[in-house]
């Protein structure tokens, strides 16, 4: 009897996890006491209820995995750690570097839904670059509007999002009714790119891919970042980013703490204002009286990332180092007197990816013997190939900094 | 009968306080010049760059003595290049808002109209965000933010007048109508923002952020020559603004066009405010809290509110960007928070103390 009643609790777990219910809850297969962790009493109540033929020898086979693998535990980049109960097969990504992970670790069977950037890739100026993302339930933008109740409806296990967009209040309020976990990465600060990447292979059973992927960028990219992070301080350029968000507001940077102060420091500069936190607006006086050896600025264009653009298109970027060659309190900075002046796009220094053509022309800026041999553009080619399936050519076309080492 | 001699005395003791009663006030107008012209002073001597004061000041007089001081170009590039535009900027633009500030809240007889009242802040937002995200405007190039953000404000403005126009100018009408045309404008705001891109979302943030460092001297020229052009005439109309505030039939019967004053008024306060923010973004303490500030010192003759929270508002703007650049140096606070910090308590002050002489 008892055994019974147990069986028919196992059946509807794992009925209840085949529908996909949203529930307060998340319902694991085979966990009977609700406390989302199936014991060994309970593997024995599976394997007795599959012997009567309550459930199918496939539910058992998944009611065992998840005896054997779970919980998964681990931190996001937020410091939250989480715990993962049961197999990931429904995912929803907001960001386009955890949607480019999902395709190293060919895991893209598994999304259900995506930020606007991948749905609608060549509207937002991606070009073809996410095409294969055109199918999924378009779920908005993480930094200014999710769509809900399309997240909700196309309920996911998991959802994966930037540290601070959208607001953990908005997520918490919005989703609080549903079993959706929230995973956020810092993808775009490299000093956690291959962790995550490990991290997302280990979740989704993808430690083979996740492996060779990183095999890859240590071969293609991370060992001249090794190189790079055993200069000394007196072998490191100093360095003033200018981080252009537009409105004519000039003179914002990014000290410690932010993903890039982490890239100009991985790529062998010294930042001149590292010892500011996060993102800042600073004196102009500060910046010619630091004298900086080296001046980069980002922007984001409005035809950004500029992948589609022609190899000779560069008037946009140009005109942006033309202008910083232009102010008056830097022109006798040595970044300006020796021509150090470079341009890239905002694109490149979002993570993933991005990470071959950002920090390798940084580094080709920043300590040009040590990055001599390395193509930014042919590498991104060749992940673009092997890793992401895209079919975009990034070596014939495309404009991404100026000038070009 | 009433001796002529008591008529005499009368009038001499009259004559004696109101020259009295003038002479505060303008004792109150020449202590804010005085102060302005200190705190530019001491604002031209601050900042990241270690430049003496009399470093500073051999700087600025050898650009008007050309050959009698010796100076450097990096002396020369930081004060001429970087401190002193900003600091024009930050009083000019002070007094612009805070004389607008002042006439809106004498035209519309409301102490909480401000430059904003009327949608302004909201139409310039729109022509901002109307350039950034749809690359749509007036003018293209270097110029298209602005020349938005210029126009938009002037055709809100245009907008105002005309519904108000429909039902009769009043103040009633012309709030009313100002509050429609700010909610239409920061809908079709929020619309750009909902369709762009997050970066562009980002950018219409950013412009719209209050800021003097955009300043250059071609601005400080810009906005000054609005002012001087605007300014003497709204001073002109000074008796008029007066005699609104006793209500529209007393104006009329005192024979003051109340129409044409409000609208012409309006124009004005709308061309100077568009003027700054255009440049600057959105500062919105200033407009509303300096004129009362000044109104709370001196009272509400206009003759004198005008130019006094026209000083008031420059004083109180340059302050708050001298502490917002100078505070955390080498970081640059965002001035709007500073205009509060600042403002508020000496604002609050006067509140508790001068309670019953508010409005």
């Amino acid at each position: 009897m008892t055994n019974n009643i147990l069986g028919s609790l196992i059946l509807l777990a794992c009925v209840g996890c085949t529908l996909g219910q949203a529930a307060d809850q998340i319902v694991v297969p085979g966990d009977v006491d609700g406390d989302k962790i199936v014991s060994a009493e309970e593997l024995q109540k599976a394997e007795d209820g599959c012997n009567a033929g309550k459930i199918t020898s496939e539910e058992l086979a998944m009611i065992r995995m998840i005896h054997d693998s779970y919980p998964r535990t681990f931190t996001d980049s937020s410091g939250k750690e989480i715990d993962i109960y049961k197999p990931i097969s429904r995912i929803a990504v907001l960001t386009t570097e955890d949607y480019e992970i999902l395709r190293t670790l060919n895991a893209t069977d598994r999304v259900v839904a995506a930020s606007k950037y991948v749905v609608l890739s060549r509207e937002m100026g991606s070009g073809d670059l996410y095409a294969d993302g055109s199918g999924y339930i378009n779920i908005g933008s993480p930094t200014s509007t999710v769509d809900w109740e399309a997240l909700i409806e196309a309920n996911p296990d998991i959802v994966i999002t930037y540290m601070t967009s959208p607001k953990p209040e908005d997520l918490a309020q919005n989703l609080k009714e549903t079993n959706i976990t929230v995973i956020r990465w810092d993808s775009g600060n490299i000093s956690q790119y291959l962790d995550i990447v490990k991290t997302m292979g280990y979740l989704l059973d993808r430690n083979e891919s996740a492996d060779e992927y990183c095999r890859f960028f240590e071969d293609k990219l991370g060992r001249y970042l090794n190189a790079a992070s055993d200069l000394s301080v007196e072998q490191k350029p100093r360095v003033y980013l200018e981080a252009d968000f537009g409105g004519g507001q000039t003179y914002y940077t990014c000290g410690s703490g932010h993903a890039h102060n982490a890239l100009i420091m991985a790529a062998g500069g010294e930042n001149i204002f590292a010892d500011l936190q996060g993102f800042k607006q600073v004196d102009p006086e500060s910046v010619a009286i630091l004298n900086p050896q080296v001046i980069l600025r980002y922007k984001y264009l409005k035809d950004s990332p500029g992948i589609e653009k022609s190899l000779d298109d560069t008037a946009a970027l140009k005109g942006l180092r033309d202008e910083m060659l232009s102010r008056p309190e830097l022109n006798r900075t040595e970044a300006v007197q020796d021509g150090m002046v470079y341009v890239f796009t905002w694109d490149c220094t979002k993570g993933g990816g991005r990470f071959y053509l950002g920090m390798g022309y940084l580094g080709k800026w920043l300590q040009p013997q040590m990055f001599n041999e390395y193509d930014p553009r042919q590498v991104y080619q060749e992940y673009l190939e092997k890793f992401q399936g895209a079919d975009v050519d990034v070596i014939n076309q495309g404009v991404f900094v100026y000038p070009e080492a | 009968m009433i001796p002529r001699v008591f008529y005499k005395d009368i009038n001499s003791d009259l004559r004696v306080e109101y020259q009295k009663f003038v002479g505060r006030k303008v004792l109150f107008l020449i202590s804010l010049i005085a102060g302005t012209i200190l705190l530019a002073g001491y604002a031209a001597t601050r900042g990241s760059a270690d430049l003496s004061i009399t470093d500073v000041y051999v700087t600025i007089a050898a650009r008007f003595f050309p050959g009698r001081f010796q100076t450097t170009w990096f002396s020369d590039t930081i004060v001429w290049g970087l401190r002193l535009h900003r600091i024009f900027l930050a009083v000019v633009g002070g007094m612009a808002l805070a004389i607008a500030g002042a006439v809106m809240q004498g035209i519309l007889k409301n102490p909480l109209a401000s430059p904003f009242t009327l949608g302004i802040a909201s139409a310039a937002g729109f022509g901002a965000a109307l350039a950034i995200v749809m690359g749509a405007g007036f003018v293209g190039g270097e110029y298209l933010i602005i020349a938005n953000a210029f126009i938009f404000t002037i055709l809100a403005s245009m907008a105002v007048y005309g519904l108000a126009k429909y039902k009769g100018i009043s103040p009633e009408t012309m709030i009313l109508a100002g509050i429609a045309i700010m909610y239409l404008f920061s809908a079709m705001t929020s619309f750009l923002q909902y369709v762009g891109k997050a970066e562009q979302v980002q950018e219409v943030v950013f412009w719209m952020m209050g800021s003097l460092g955009r300043s250059s001297w071609d601005k400080v020229w810009i906005v000054t020559i609005i002012v001087a052009i605007c300014f003497p005439y709204l001073l002109l109309r000074s008796w008029d603004i007066n005699a609104l505030g006793a209500g529209d039939e007393t104006a009329k019967s005192l024979g003051v066009n109340v129409e044409r004053t409000r609208v012409f008024c309006m124009m004005l306060v709308s061309l100077i405010t568009a003027s700054v923010i255009c440049f600057t973004g959105t500062i919105g303490f200033i407009g509303l809290v300096a004129p009362h500030i000044t109104r709370m010192v001196i009272g509400g003759d206009h003759r004198f509110l005008l130019p006094a929270s026209a000083l008031v508002g420059g004083l109180l703007l340059l302050a708050a960007d001298t502490v917002a650049r100078t505070i955390l140096s080498p970081v640059i606070l965002p001035v709007g928070i500073m205009t509060s910090f600042l403002g508020v308590p000496f604002f609050v002050y006067l509140f508790l103390r001068r309670k019953n002489a508010l409005w």
